[in-house]
């Protein structure tokens, strides 16, 4: 059952959301939408759309689904050019699309890092210069998704974390440039998600193994100060309080929605203590 | 790089996105013009308030603000008086340092003091405070952005800034360790429109209480669900660059 709370928080607001088809993307879609915003939410997966298109059906929402693969640089151009032509004026964007591959530094390969770093990098690179190029006459905001892995070290993330880090300073740089547009940047870092209980996500299962998983899941909630997984939904309202007027001061700030690790030194910690 | 921000914000934040009926906010200093914004932005959410210094609140409490007692007593009567206590602000701001060239040590103490100590006790006080209430809180800082940069001509101010910053992350790991419910975050703000400054560089456009009182807001309400030890900065982007 979707639980959503809804505002005007976001009346009148034009958001695009990039990976709306799955996971915290779609939730943030719901959040959004949920918020009062015109949602227009994009991605690759046409069956995810779907699911997505079927939950906000459930809570009487509504939201547009474009298709959208973020590291092509014409595909930005279309979906740009559809939220202009449909509703004249786009007041948010949510670089949300991201990947992950975890590889000790040994085994990642170049191709595994020209992968992370097309789609955490290049798609919210071209997603925020094709943002800015609209935006730039009536303000606006971008929120980039990063993770925690792009504030400290961590095994296995040499790839995701630069790449992440990449996405944390594409907003710091933008929050600078766009100052004088009255265009706002920010990054969330999310700690670990759970949609469905603790239940291991799909693809932590196919990463780990589905014993491997339950540890996984088991060693996030023990080294989270706040001592549970964080839900998707908390993560869809700090990215819709930055879409909105009430963080119009707020920008070029790394926000972290984590349960309370990076307060202090949790995700290392947990790290060194996991050996 | 005094820019404009969000020219297109006109709409104040909306009473229907955050709802605190039901629900206690003590502000620990009414008298700013930040205290004022977070009264009026608490009110219009439904809470009732109490708070320190004279201002538009249910109940305004005398505090002797460097007495672990005197915050007691008025957490107490907050507690008595309107049942409940959800939301604490802890309002610090910004004092004047002495100069790298004064040898006495007394100007240092005294800034200290008059920042850190209050914050301390107030936030302490207050979680043990929150804690007997039994309903979980939200504790939310109000700091200079100078927590997280130096700023010419506030050797002290910024240490100060930064000790309140870092104890509002540790009582936020205490906090979480003990299950009570409560989550510690902070808002830290550049220069407030009206109000006496920090040394900032001039280019910083200055916030209005009104905005600062908006992301408190957020940590009070749903925003601060999943969110503790976390520093929020209001700042225009200061800190970014």
């Amino acid at each position: 059952m979707t639980d959503i709370h809804k505002t005007d928080q976001l009346a009148g607001k034009v958001v695009l959301i990039t990976g709306g088809t799955s996971g915290l993307g779609r939730w943030t879609t719901l959040v959004t939408a949920a918020q009062g915003a015109t949602v227009v939410y994009s991605g690759r997966n046409a069956d995810g759309a779907a699911e997505t298109e079927r939950r906000l059906k459930e809570v009487s929402l509504e939201a547009e689904y474009l298709p959208h693969d973020v590291t092509k640089e014409d595909e930005w151009q279309s979906v740009i050019d559809a939220v202009m032509k449909r509703h004249g004026r786009l007041d948010g964007l949510v670089n949300n699309s991201g990947v992950s591959r975890l590889k000790p530094m040994d085994q990642l390969s170049l191709e595994d890092l020209e992968f992370l770093l097309s789609v955490n990098v290049d798609g919210m690179f071209l997603g925020t210069q094709h943002a800015f190029r609209v935006m730039q006459s009536r303000g606006g905001s971008i929120v980039n998704i990063s993770a925690l892995n792009a504030l400290r070290g961590s095994p296995n993330s040499t790839g995701y974390g630069m790449a992440k880090a990449g996405t944390t300073h594409l907003a710091r740089a933008a929050a600078i440039e766009g100052r004088k547009y009255g265009i706002r940047a920010n990054a969330v870092h999310p700690g670990v998600l759970f949609e469905d209980g603790d239940k291991p996500s799909p693809g932590a299962i196919s990463l780990f193994g589905e014993e491997g998983a339950q540890k996984f899941v088991q060693f996030n909630i023990d080294t989270t100060p706040l001592g549970r997984l964080g839900h998707p939904r908390d993560i869809g309202t700090a990215v819709a309080f930055l879409l909105s007027d009430a963080s119009r001061h707020v920008t070029g700030a790394a926000v972290s929605v984590d349960g309370g690790r990076m307060a202090g030194e949790y995700l290392h910690h947990g790290i060194k203590s996991q050996k | 790089m005094c820019g404009r921000i969000a020219p297109n914000s006109r709409r104040a934040y909306s009473p229907a996105m955050t709802d605190l009926s039901n629900k206690v906010a003590f502000v620990a200093g009414a008298r700013s013009s930040i205290g004022r914004a977070c009264i009026s932005a608490l009110r219009s959410a439904g809470a009732q308030i109490c708070a320190v210094g004279a201002g538009d609140a249910d109940r305004n409490l005398d505090v002797d603000v460097y007495d672990a007692e005197s915050w007691d007593e008025a957490f107490d009567t907050c507690v008595k008086t309107l049942g409940r206590l959800d939301v604490l602000v802890i309002p610090t701001a910004g004092k004047s340092s002495p100069p790298i060239e004064d040898a006495a040590l007394a100007g240092f103490v005294s800034t200290h003091r008059a920042m850190v100590v209050p914050a301390f006790l107030a936030q302490n006080r207050g979680i043990v405070a929150m804690r007997k209430a039994g309903n979980g809180g939200a504790v939310v800082h109000v700091i200079p952005a100078a927590a997280r940069a130096g700023l010419e001509g506030a050797v002290a101010a910024c240490t100060a800034s930064a000790g309140i910053l870092f104890s509002s992350k540790s009582a936020s790991l205490e906090c979480a360790k003990e299950k009570d419910g409560i989550v510690v975050n902070a808002v830290l703000v550049g220069p407030v429109a009206g109000e006496p400054q920090l040394p900032y560089p001039k280019d910083v456009a200055a916030v209005p209480p009104q905005a600062v009182a908006d992301a408190v807001l957020f940590y009070a309400t749903d925003g601060a669900v999943y969110m503790s030890g976390m520093d929020l900065p209001v700042d225009g982007g200061f800190l970014a660059g």
